[in-house]
């Protein structure tokens, strides 16, 4: 079923058997999405289920300017930077470094099955200033052109395409210590 | 042209390793599933998560109306109990009497007490009941 048939669903007053398709849908999608910026599958797991009571509750007010999808991802981006932030003032109130700390969730991490170049991409990853990680794991992940990542994070085409060029750059540069 | 450039360096060498894109983590047995299962538990519980909101509410509104319906029985049995003034008793008396009270009726009861007779039968009595002696009246 099309994002469209789902909100037309949902318009004509199945809201529930809406709702569950889009979590039939989505849930994989969004658990990887997420999986990239929180480095613990329990964390993860909290977060997805936060995602979605978020749709339930902003359904209502979905007027179909953007489309489903995007609109989704906004929602499960915007949650992931508020942990984020979270996180980041935990770690200042610690006086830790929170990089540091989500590296070490990532060596430690026990589901963790592939190579090293991939953990290094991770950890890569971890390094880069916020708006440059969504950038590049939306656009090299989850293959979103940039219109699509544009309407999620209500930045112009060109300062993504910069975004992505930097934080590929970094990334490159990391991964080239391996070799 | 150079910026171009080093995108496209950049994509080389980010595409010739495929199992980059992958996620090189593994979710344990039927997780995928069990997170749908709850997450399609979510309409049911948003509605009692509403109730859970509106439930201190709700409460506080019914104290105050249970505090405000014990009052008024309280003031109104007060008002039962205590004893009325002479004036409300009088026009308790005229509401409920069903008497039509008018200045005619008065008058005419009025000239009945004046051109009724006392006897001297009467005064006698009257003496007895007061102590008076004859005497005592001629003073």
């Amino acid at each position: 079923m099309t994002d469209r048939q789902i909100i037309d669903l949902y318009r004509e007053g199945s809201c529930e058997k809406a709702f569950n398709l889009i979590v039939e849908q989505y849930t994989e999608r969004l658990y990887w999405h997420i999986r990239r910026f929180l480095c613990n599958h329990e964390d993860v797991n909290d977060l997805l289920q936060d995602v979605f009571i978020k749709i339930w509750a902003a359904l209502p007010s979905f007027r179909g300017e953007s489309q489903l999808f995007t609109w989704i991802y906004r929602i499960a981006t915007n949650e992931v930077l508020n942990y984020l932030r979270k996180q980041r003032f935990k770690a200042l109130v610690s006086f830790q470094d929170v990089t540091e700390i989500l590296e070490k969730k990532i060596d430690e991490d026990a589901r963790f099955n592939g190579n090293e170049i991939q953990r290094e991409l991770l950890k890569a990853l971890q390094r880069l200033p916020e708006k440059q990680r969504i950038v590049f794991s939306l656009r090299y992940f989850d293959d979103l052109t940039y219109e699509q990542i544009s309407e999620i994070t209500n930045t112009s085409v060109g300062a993504l395409k910069a975004s992505y060029h930097y934080a590929s750059n970094k990334i490159k540069a990391d991964l080239e210590k391996l070799f | 042209m150079n910026g171009n450039m080093n995108i496209e360096k950049d994509k080389n060498l980010l595409e010739s390793i495929p199992e980059l894109k992958k996620m090189p983590y593994s979710v344990p047995e039927g997780y995928f599933e069990s997170a749908m299962d709850r997450a399609k538990e979510i309409p049911g519980k948003s509605a009692s998560r509403v109730w859970q909101k509106l439930y201190p509410l709700a409460s506080m509104a019914a104290m105050f109306a249970i505090i405000a319906t014990i009052g008024t029985l309280i003031l109104n049995r007060w008002e039962f109990f205590s004893e009325p003034s002479e004036q409300m008793q009088m026009e308790d008396y005229l509401v409920h009497s069903g008497y039509d009270f008018t200045v005619s009726d008065y008058q005419s009861e009025n000239s009945q007490l004046a051109d009724a007779e006392i006897s001297s039968e009467d005064i006698v009595q009257y003496l007895i009941y007061t102590g008076l002696s004859i005497e005592d009246m001629g003073e």
